[in-house]
């Protein structure tokens, strides 16, 4: 089980339902909309992919396989550009 | 005596705004080259570019969220309208919606305004901590975020799609499965 968490060097800020997010050692800024809002909030805690799951399943209509998928390509790009994570296990 | 004629959704929005003026929108306003002497007579910073002639923003005669000289303002402040009060008058965003985006971002200018160094205005921190071109800024990260707050949600929601963009943002791609439930 991978775990999922937020980098130190990200700060972020609610934009009504949106999310903007700084990071801060790449000095990139990030947009969030979404189903991706929906992902980050919910990474507030550590999270692993199941758990971010059967949190969105209860506000999405999806499916669990497209929204595994769908998911575990959302963190990739999130950890590709260090917004994200894997906590040491 | 005839009723008072209902003010129109249009002025009770700019009237409640402002922002254009602030420089949260511009870095400058375009005056035609008749204006230049009432502009300089008015106090406004007038700036004289190889091409053009414009005042820079944010205007000195603005009062709160009100024009300071209504009756005497440049031309291309009577006819500016942002993409909002677009929305608005074509019956497309109803006007509390816009109201409540104006509120939105009057809280967001007030977080970058808490962080603003003194006698700094906005186009020039923009400049400065939003660059368009070359390596992004690293200085600066709680100034940055506020900045980026707001101009992401101007861009979106007041600035035309015929202004471009302020900003340069990543957008970190949603699913497109998934509708909420």
């Amino acid at each position: 089980m991978t775990l999922y968490r937020r980098t130190s060097a990200t700060l972020f800020a609610d934009v009504d339902q949106d999310v903007v997010a700084l990071q801060a050692d790449r000095g990139y800024c990030y947009g969030m909309e979404g189903v991706t809002a929906e992902v980050w909030k919910l990474l507030e805690q550590p999270a692993d992919l199941n758990t971010l799951c059967n949190r969105l399943m209860t506000q999405f209509e999806v499916d669990r396989v497209t929204c595994e998928a769908d998911v575990a390509e959302l963190l990739q790009q999130m950890e590709a550009e260090q917004l994200i994570e894997r906590v040491p296990g | 005596m005839s009723d008072p004629q209902p003010v129109p959704d249009g002025v009770l929005l700019c009237t409640s705004c402002g922002l254009c003026c602030t420089g949260a929108l511009h870095d400058t306003a375009a005056l035609d080259e008749d204006e230049e002497q009432a502009a300089l007579a008015a106090g406004l910073p007038v700036v004289r570019g190889a091409e053009r002639l414009d005042f820079a923003l944010p205007c000195p005669r603005l009062e709160g969220t009100r024009c300071g000289i209504y009756p005497d303002r440049p031309r291309v402040c009577a006819r500016y309208k942002c993409n909002l009060l677009l929305e608005v008058e074509s019956g497309a965003l109803p006007l509390a919606t816009a109201l409540g985006r104006v509120r939105t971002a009057g809280t967001l200018l007030a977080n970058v305004a808490t962080s603003l160094p003194a006698g700094a205005a906005l186009p020039e921190i923009r400049a400065h901590l939003l660059p368009r071109t070359g390596e992004p800024r690293r200085d600066h990260p709680a100034l940055r975020l506020h900045l980026t707050a707001l101009t992401a949600f101007l861009d979106r929601h007041f600035r035309k799609p015929s202004e471009g963009r302020l900003l340069d943002i990543r957008a970190i791609a949603s699913p497109s499965s998934g509708t909420p439930t």
